[in-house]
């Protein structure tokens, strides 16, 4: 049977050219309308000392949210690269240096300490820049203590609290903080026992991905081989990253 | 002047007269006229007017002038020198005197008598000594005898009738009239005979007969009806004995110098020969240069002819060098050389041509054959039952009385070499055609119930049902048979080789490294299959290639069947066994019951990618799979496993990239998902699969992009992946 022409269909048949240009170029605003939302609302912009009023609430708010972003940032690189902010064997892939978990046999999955660690560093790398332009741009006189980031990994949340003395002087007005915390919704440790048991099931079935296992866990699976090698993401659709299902990346040496 | 009164001048006329007489008798006698009756007697001084009837020589008298004193003839003297003849005849005087009639010529010839007593064995009868058999001496001459009345020597003695040369001891038989019990030698018509033995000559045709004699420096028994012909053609007409061999009905026979025998035509120990020439016996066995024709036994049941170098034994075993044409009941065998017969077989180091029932072969070396049976250790060609061989080596053929072939033994090694074969098997018109490639060979067994054919190098053959070349058979090298039972359909017993069946669709193998068994109707091809270890039953589309599929029984099972299904009014067949599987390709299902491997094609594009088929499905140990099909053979729709089995394991593979893996872990089955990382958007294959679905855990979706069940997504490799990543 012939296959018919969509512009054969009498709807686009009664309509006249002048029409037609109009629902195109409406179409296309919609789509791009929609991209700039889709973009704007999924990129964690970092705050602005510039538009900072003195008081201690816009002032815990923008540390807050130099602490949220790193914390996001370092959990996705930590659940891109399969657990690791710097890994020591990995496969780079979509600029992400990502850790194999299963090597030569072996189960590389970090443990808690060494992510809460790996953590803790990375968000007070990361939170250098944010806390200096507080320093720097501002036109208070500032005074701002050493940093200290203690990341929890909980059961449904990864909790990150910056300990950080800031004393802000605008006059005669003092502010002073000291601890800042924020929390993000992501399963680690079941994500991790789960992931240490996919890595120890693969290693025992010569590479096989055991369906009922997977199909048992609260997660998203999706396998995939790139590189000769083949990665598994495990994604928690009940979690929430920066606005997204946290993601981790299992990379199997097969 | 004298004067005859009339009484005187009849004295004088009688007196002429009988001068007359005297004159005319001695003229008679001179010239012989009386030859046969009147003995002339001289010289020995008797008149010429003295003779005796019956006597017919006397020379050796005892005394010349007393003749002739012949007792084994009634005779008569007369004599006729005295103006009254005298005339006195033989007589008997008493059983055993004879009263001897003879001329006295020693004065005046006279007639005179004498008793003189018969020889021992001899009495008076007839007015002279005859044997008391009956047998006469009759005319003889030189005769000397003893008082026992055996005859010492005569230059010859008539032996009823017969006239006997250089007799010499000589004894008449008392048993019969005629015979003479023994002769040390006599001659007989020119040729002289020693030693003889109831020795009898034919009066009329002078056969003789004799229990034996001594002809020419041979020994002879059981002479009968022996004649010369010509002087040298000799007939035995009822035959002889010689050295323990039995001759009958020999004629034109001849001694030649070199002292074999010439026989135009006689009977040895009941076979016939024709134009034989220097023939010898030795140790009882006929040797001979050349013989025309030789029939054996009564009944004829062999025919030789132009034989050369030929011994035949008293068992009628024989062997030739060379025979023109042995003829037998059902056989003929044509220019053979080194011909022999014994224990019932016929022999020959080589024949032109061979003829056994209607089987021929030509160019045959060292064959045998008895009946509708032959064995030829080589033949250029056979023509046997419709089948044609060539370069036949170590075959055996035997066929019916209709000449249908019921057994065969065939090594056939040639180029090119085709045959047809008549399917024998009853209830099958089929025929089989084989075709061999260049300098293969094979071993043909066939019988009344199967028929095997062994290959033994690398080769094909191809069986046909008279058009369409639809079976034929590979063999993988040595010890690779073909046996096909009898029985519809047939069943071919398959080892080391592989059996393919052929039609316009499509075309089926089995492939047999053991031995395996299949049943074959031209219609429909392969029924149900036994395949042994390491055996394959190959499905080929001749339409659709992609459709091709392979069931590959692994080193570990020792045998797997299968049964096809191929037309809908074949019943649907039940599967209950651990070991076994079903082509169903009506409903377009395979059900797959324990250890076995399905392959297909790889495909890319939906085109085959490589001509080595790859596994599909492997059963690894008694699970029950059951694969549907869509419309063709070509995608399957799902392969369903049934995993409520205790110990069920199973790998299916869709394409070169997944691999799903059934495996007891912990006492509970799991399903297994692989995946090839070193496999590339490039090298990836087609997935040949649907669905792949299993009583515990539901059902796996398969397509192009990749395996989907509940909450896991395997995606085949592609850049589009690196998303998963960007996200």
């Amino acid at each position: 049977m012939p296959r018919k022409n969509i512009w054969d269909n009498p709807f686009f048949m009664n309509l006249k050219k002048g029409q037609i240009t109009i629902f195109i170029v409406l179409g296309m605003v919609l789509t791009i309308s929609f991209l700039l939302l889709y973009f704007l609302s999924s990129t964690e912009s970092a705050p602005t000392v510039k538009n900072l009023n003195f008081d201690s609430a816009s002032i815990e708010s923008y540390v807050i949210e130099c602490l949220s972003s790193a914390s996001s940032e370092s959990l996705i690189l930590l659940g891109k690269q399969g657990g690791y902010i710097h890994p020591s064997i990995y496969l780079e892939l979509e600029g992400y240096n990502v850790a194999y978990l299963l090597f030569e046999g072996n189960n590389k999955l970090p443990g808690e300490a060494e992510v809460i660690s790996q953590l803790s560093v990375y968000i007070k790398e990361r939170l250098s820049a944010c806390v200096t332009s507080l320093a720097e741009e501002s036109k208070w006189e500032s005074e701002i203590g050493e940093k200290q980031v203690n990341v929890v990994l909980g059961s449904g949340s990864v909790g990150i609290t910056l300990t950080m003395p800031v004393r802000l002087k605008n006059g005669d007005q003092e502010i002073i903080l000291d601890t800042f915390a924020v929390r993000k919704e992501a399963d680690l440790p079941s994500m991790f026992n789960s992931i240490s048991e996919i890595i120890s099931s693969v290693s025992t079935h010569d590479g096989g991905i055991d369906m009922m296992m997977l199909s048992g866990m609260p997660y998203e699976f999706e396998i995939f081989t790139a590189k000769g090698e083949t990665f598994i993401s495990v994604t928690d659709i009940s979690s929430n990253v920066d606005g997204k299902p946290y993601q981790f990346i299992v990379l199997l040496d097969t | 002047m004298y004067t005859f009164n009339k009484r005187g001048r009849s004295w004088i006329l009688l007196v002429i007269i009988l001068v007359l007489i005297s004159i005319m008798s001695s003229i008679f006698v001179n010239a012989g006229v009386l030859g046969d009756v009147l003995t002339r007697v001289g010289p020995d001084g008797c008149t010429d007017g003295a003779y005796e009837t019956g006597d017919e020589d006397c020379p050796y008298e005892s005394s010349p002038a007393e003749e002739c004193k012949d007792i084994f003839t009634a005779s008569t003297a007369s004599e006729s020198s005295g103006v009254i003849p005298t005339t006195k005849s033989d007589s008997c005087d008493g059983n055993y005197y004879v009263s001897e009639a003879y001329i006295d010529c020693y004065s005046m010839d006279s007639t005179e008598t004498v008793n003189i007593r018969c020889p021992g064995g001899f009495s008076c009868l007839y007015s002279m000594c005859v044997h008391n058999s009956g047998t006469t001496i009759g005319p003889q001459r030189g005769i000397s005898y003893t008082s026992s009345g055996k005859i010492n020597y005569a230059d010859y003695i008539t032996v009823n009738k017969v006239k006997l040369w250089n007799v010499k001891n000589l004894v008449l038989s008392l048993r019969s009239r005629n015979l003479i019990e023994q002769a040390d030698w006599l001659t007989v018509k020119n040729t002289t005979y020693f030693d003889v033995r109831d020795f009898e000559v034919n009066p009329i045709n002078y056969e003789i007969h004799a229990t034996s004699l001594n002809f020419r420096g041979y020994e002879l028994e059981n002479v009968k009806g022996l004649r010369i012909k010509n002087g040298t053609d000799i007939d035995f007409a009822f035959g002889f004995t010689y050295k323990g061999v039995n001759f009958g009905d020999v004629f034109d026979f001849r001694i030649n110098e070199d002292g074999t025998f010439d026989i135009g035509s006689c009977t040895i120990n009941d076979n016939q020969y024709r134009g034989v020439e220097n023939l010898i016996i030795e140790d009882n066995t006929v040797i001979f240069d050349h013989v025309a024709s030789l029939k054996f036994g009564e009944n004829e049941t062999m025919v030789a002819k132009d034989v050369s170098g030929g011994a035949v034994d008293e068992n009628s075993s024989f062997f030739f060098e060379s025979s023109g044409e042995i003829e037998t009941t059902g056989s003929l065998i044509v220019n053979a050389t080194d011909v022999g017969f014994y224990d019932d077989y016929l022999y020959a180091g080589h024949a032109g041509n061979l003829v056994v029932g209607n089987s021929i072969a030509g160019n045959v070396y060292f064959l045998k054959t008895r009946g509708n049976f032959f064995n030829a250790d080589s033949a250029e060609i056979v023509y046997t039952d419709g089948l044609t061989f060539e370069s036949v080596k170590n075959s055996t053929f035997i066929t019916d009385e209709e000449g249908k072939l019921v057994y065969t033994e065939v090594v056939s090694n040639a180029n090119n070499n085709i045959f047809n074969l008549i399917n024998p098997l009853s209830g099958s018109d089929e025929y089989v055609e084989f075709l061999l490639d260049k300098d293969q060979s094979f071993v043909m067994n066939f019988s009344r119930d199967m028929f095997q054919f062994l290959v033994s190098s690398n080769s094909s053959m191809l069986l046909s049902d008279g058009g369409i070349l639809n079976t034929g058979f590979t063999s993988f090298g040595e010890n690779s048979t073909v046996l096909v039972h009898e029985g519809y359909p047939p069943l071919y017993e398959i080892s080391n080789g592989a059996l393919q069946f052929s039609n316009e669709r499509f075309s089926e193998t089995f492939v047999s490294e053991g031995t395996g068994f299949v049943d074959v109707t031209s219609a429909n091809g392969f029924g149900c299959l036994n395949l042994s270890s390491l055996g394959a039953y190959v499905f080929s589309d001749k339409l659709d290639e992609r459709n091709d599929f392979v069931l590959h029984v692994p080193s570990n099972v020792e045998s797997y069947r299968i049964c096809t299904r191929k037309t809908i009014e074949q019943k649907e067949i039940d599967v209950e066994c651990d070991l076994c599987g079903i082509i169903d390709f009506i409903s377009k299902d395979i059900d797959l019951r324990g250890t076995i491997e399905y392959l297909r094609y790889p495909r890319k594009n939906n085109e085959i990618k490589a001509l080595v088929m790859k596994e599909f499905y492997m059963g690894l140990n008694n699970p029950l799979a059951r694969l549907v099909y869509e419309n063709d053979f070509n995608v399957i729709d799902t392969i369903f496993l049934n995993l409520s089995l205790t110990d069920t394991p199973s790998v299916v593979f869709p394409n070169n990239y997944f691999a799903i893996q059934e495996a007891k872990e912990g006492g509970i089955l799991h399903t297994f998902v692989k995946v090839d990382s070193t496999i590339t958007e490039d090298t990836i294959n087609d997935v040949l699969i649907k669905h792949y679905e299993n009583n515990i855990l539901g059902r796996i979706f398969i397509d192009e992009g990749g395996l989907y069940y509940n909450n896991i997504n395997f995606f085949t490799p592609s850049e589009a992946n690196m998303e998963i990543m960007r996200r």
